[in-house]
């Protein structure tokens, strides 16, 4: 490649890295001003990011619930210290985890130390982790499925399973 | 007449099943009929197996990371001849990040696992500072910018052996310093790539209502022949915005959207997306043929 190409080329790619380098500035700035209650950067409509914020909240707890029964077991108990550690869990942990919602959901299992002594006072099964995944699926409208039959069927449909 | 009336609908017919635009006997151009299709989520996929008129479904790529966790009902539904879109939520094209490269090699695995005509994620970024925020979030829209999201689409095109579809997303909130509207940032990053479109109806309602823009000027305005597929999703009104919640019933706005949209250009495929909060199969048929007559 002549000269002058190869300088014309490293000169773009310097003016993208610059702008790549700006861009990711104000997108680490709107990140954490939603999810690590970090200022709202200049500008943007205060109340909007608020909510939003919380809408994140809301979604991270619905996917972490979908991706594995037993989070979803757990939290409509009345024991409301449940869904206070889940918040809490959140605040420490403002990243999703990057595997997605179903190893969010295992840390938070593992944060509330649900994989060796429980901090529940009880310790779920195999069983009842299957029970509550047979649950979200009838709930689902697979009330004609026979429940001796359930594992075969959750095998069939869930990937995590 | 009656003859007449009875081989239009019978070509109707067979134009639903084989996605033709349907024509009369003078030859005249009626409308081209969508594909209907559905997202696969494991607590709906005992319904979309009954679901004889489902075309194609879409995968969220992030389910499915290991090839052997593909469920059987998904196998058996591609043995059945219904396309599988694999669909990505985390390449980040509109992140100031690179796209990794083993999410690219990821996606474009399904695609030849699945046979599946094209593949498709978002203009958006999920992750930024180590933070991934599980949600898509809207690129501030400038020249320097769409120069990144550019490079990036560029980088995700390289690394796929079939064509790459983008998707408009919805949001609550904007920009305060943006260089242009939506829809010429979406319809510049589309044409500097020479990518497909992902309209997603219900996104375009959502920012139309809560960023107060004209949705059919939208429309007019983004370049529709490159249309690969529609995505249709309920949402609620919560505080005077529209979230697009995907765990609700579908929007009466969002339809008649629709049927605009059914009568500026031809759909090629229209589907419809429900994440959580599943209602009863009756309401999931009547959805679907909300859309498909939409």
């Amino acid at each position: 490649m002549p000269e002058e190409e190869l300088a014309f080329e490293a000169g773009a790619q310097a003016s993208l890295d610059s702008k790549r380098l700006a861009m990711a500035q104000e997108q680490k700035e709107l990140i954490e001003a939603l999810l690590c209650g970090a200022p709202h950067p200049a500008g943007f409509d205060s109340a909007r990011l608020q909510s939003a914020s919380e809408a994140l909240v809301r979604k991270r707890i619905r996917c972490m619930q979908r991706a594995h029964p037993l989070v979803q077991e757990i939290c409509p108990r009345d024991d409301h210290s449940i869904l206070e550690a889940l918040h809490q869990f959140i605040r420490e942990n403002p990243s999703v985890h990057p595997r997605g919602p179903y190893f969010d959901a295992l840390a938070f299992l593992s944060y509330l130390g649900l994989k060796s002594s429980s901090r529940l006072g009880w310790k779920p099964s195999r069983l009842a982790v299957w029970k509550a995944a047979c649950k979200a699926l009838c709930k689902a409208g697979l009330t004609a499925i026979g429940q001796t039959k359930f594992g075969s069927r959750l095998k069939r449909y869930l990937p995590n399973y | 007449m009656a003859a007449v009336a009875a081989a239009d609908a019978v070509a109707v017919v067979v134009a639903k099943m084989t996605n033709v635009t349907t024509m009369t006997k003078e030859n005249k151009s009626i409308q081209t009929i969508p594909q209907l299709g559905i997202g696969f989520r494991p607590e709906l996929a005992r319904f979309i197996e009954q679901q004889e008129n489902v075309q194609f479904v879409e995968i969220i790529a992030e389910d499915f990371m290991h090839l052997e966790c593909v469920p059987q009902a998904l196998r058996d539904l591609q043995k059945r001849g219904v396309t599988i879109i694999p669909h990505s939520l985390s390449l980040s094209v509109g992140g100031a990040e690179p796209v990794a490269v083993e999410r690219i090699e990821h996606l474009n695995s399904l695609a030849q696992y699945f046979d599946s005509p094209f593949v498709s994620d978002h203009i958006a970024f999920v992750r930024a500072g180590n933070i991934e925020s599980g949600h898509l979030l809207p690129v501030r829209r400038t020249e320097a910018n769409l120069a990144v999201v550019c490079q990036n689409v560029h980088s995700v095109k390289a690394g796929l052996s079939v064509p790459f579809v983008l998707e408009n997303i919805a949001t609550t909130f904007d920009w305060p310093d943006n260089e242009m509207d939506e829809a010429t940032f979406v319809t510049a990053v589309l044409e500097q790539t020479d990518s497909r479109l992902l309209l997603d109806v219900s996104n375009l309602f959502a920012n139309s209502h809560n960023l107060k823009f004209d949705a059919i000027g939208y429309l007019q305005s983004l370049p529709l022949e490159r249309l690969e597929y529609v995505h249709m999703a309920g949402g609620i009104f919560k505080n005077g915005l529209y979230h697009d919640s995907h765990c609700h019933s579908l929007k009466e706005q969002s339809l008649k959207l629709l049927s605009a949209l059914k009568g500026i250009c031809s759909v090629p495929r229209v589907m419809l997306e429900r994440d959580d909060s599943f209602p009863s199969m009756a309401e999931l048929v009547d959805e679907l043929e909300a859309i498909a007559n939409a």
